[in-house]
């Protein structure tokens, strides 16, 4: 993983519902080409360390710094937390729920 | 770190649950069209003035975003019949849902596609009646509908929105499906066929004629599975309800409907236990409904002599239509099912 894409900022794509269902969290991109089911593309943010990623993409932040104040809530290893946050920074760009600045 | 979609363990979870998730408003029962089998429309403008007005319907709209609803249908009649369609569809999208607009697509406009493109639904619904003029016009029984339905559908046409066209099978076209289908993807769109058509809501005994007309029979149904080149036994198993729903689907767990009157209910067909959100909030409402203990539906109740069980598409709604009563069998599907497994065309459990 280069350089290059940890500098990267994104933003979350305007048209991409986050919300709470039975106290999970949800995103619904709707410029998802994934069209799974009658109800669109429903993605589960499975544990709290995603929730908080998604949490921290505001068009300000690089990837670099996403990893750094994950680094500081969790107890992870640098390793693990770079790749964790860049697979899924990946991820969302791939389903469209959010976009480079 | 994510994980995609409403699989089937999540969603029976999420109805052993019964969080709110799907949320429709019937915004009117008026429409532009005519059909033979609609369910719904209202001929009588006299009833207008009983109907949500916008600031009702953004009052609602906003109960159920705070009461957790993510998916909003828009329904009608013809919910682009309103004149205030945009206001609502704008306002339902800043309160961040992703809406499924249910249309017959005759009254969409460039405007409306330029709007549909700058602040995109999950998805528009379009019902599809025939894939010739004469057939659809047949059940519209509205001259120059076809046209006006071609039009939108190439103006929507690489628009970006995401469509799927609904072809709603009846006696007048449903020889037409495959054709359909193909219509469909020239135009890029999803397709689906409806296999049903149901009685009216308001119980009009000579409406309701015409739609039992129009129903297929089984050696129609047999012919329609074939030309759709679709295996009907495959269709017709495993239609046995979910466990731990309310109604046999996700109605009165995660799904609820606004009439246009703003009577909140389990869904678009089952208007028992209903509550009027002009009288009581959402909360208390939804609350009384999807707790209700009354009609506590089980097909497995209702049907429990019939060997076709598990292939038949009784639910409590259809029951309410066919029967004024929830928990009834209904004789028209009886038969069907009962025709189908002569001509061993559907096995016995």
């Amino acid at each position: 993983m280069g350089d290059n894409f940890l500098k990267k900022v994104y933003k979350k794509d305007p048209e991409t519902i986050y919300r709470l269902v039975d106290d999970e969290p949800v995103i619904i991109p709707l410029r998802s080409d994934v069209d799974v089911n009658d109800l669109g593309a429903f993605y589960i943010l499975k544990n709290k360390t995603a929730a908080y990623i998604w949490e921290l993409i505001d068009g300000k932040r690089s990837v670099e710094q996403i990893i750094d104040s994950v680094l500081k809530k969790f107890q992870v290893n640098p390793e693990k937390a770079k790749t964790d946050v860049v697979c899924f920074v990946k991820e969302l760009k791939g389903i469209k729920a959010i976009d480079n600045i | 770190m994510i994980t995609a979609n409403l699989d089937i363990d999540y969603r029976k979870k999420l109805i052993l649950k019964r969080p709110l998730l799907t949320g429709g408003i019937g915004l009117t029962n008026f429409c532009n069209l005519d059909c033979i089998h609609c369910y719904i429309k209202d001929d009588n403008c006299n009833n207008r003035h009983e109907e949500l007005n916008t600031k009702e319907i953004f009052n609602i709209l906003e109960q159920m975003k705070d009461a957790g609803v993510v998916y909003l249908n828009l329904s009608g009649g013809e919910p682009l019949f309103r004149k205030d369609f945009k206001d609502i569809y704008l306002f339902a999208k800043k309160k961040n849902f992703a809406i499924i607009v249910m249309t017959n697509a005759t009254l969409i406009t460039k405007d409306l596609i330029e709007l549909f493109k700058k602040y995109p639904p999950l998805m528009l619904e379009i019902s599809s009646y025939g894939a010739t003029k004469d057939t659809y016009e047949s059940v519209t029984r509205t001259p120059g509908s076809f046209v006006k339905f071609n039009k939108a559908i190439r103006l929507l046409k690489n628009s970006g929105i995401k469509v799927v066209l609904r072809f709603i099978t009846m006696k007048n076209n449903y020889k037409e499906a495959a054709m359909a289908e193909i219509f469909a993807k020239k135009m890029g769109m999803r397709y689906k066929c409806s296999y049903n058509i149901y009685l009216r809501l308001d119980g009009d005994k000579a409406k309701n004629a015409v739609i039992k007309n129009q129903r297929l029979n089984a050696e129609e149904t047999v012919d329609l599975f074939n030309i759709m080149q679709e295996d009907l036994n495959e269709f017709y198993s495993s239609k046995l309800p979910e466990c731990g729903s309310v109604a046999g689907c996700g109605a009165a767990s995660i799904g609820c409907f606004v009439d246009s009157k703003g009577m909140l209910m389990p869904c678009y067909y089952l208007a028992k236990p209903s509550v009027s959100l002009r009288e009581t909030n959402f909360k208390k409402a939804w609350k009384s409904i999807a707790l209700a203990k009354s009609p506590i539906i089980e097909k497995q109740k209702v049907c429990k002599d019939c060997q076709h069980m598990v292939y038949c598409n009784w639910c409590p709604g259809i029951s309410y239509l066919e029967t004024g009563n929830t928990e009834k069998k209904i004789e028209y599907l009886c038969g069907l099912m009962d025709r189908l497994a002569k001509m061993k065309l559907i096995g016995c459990q």
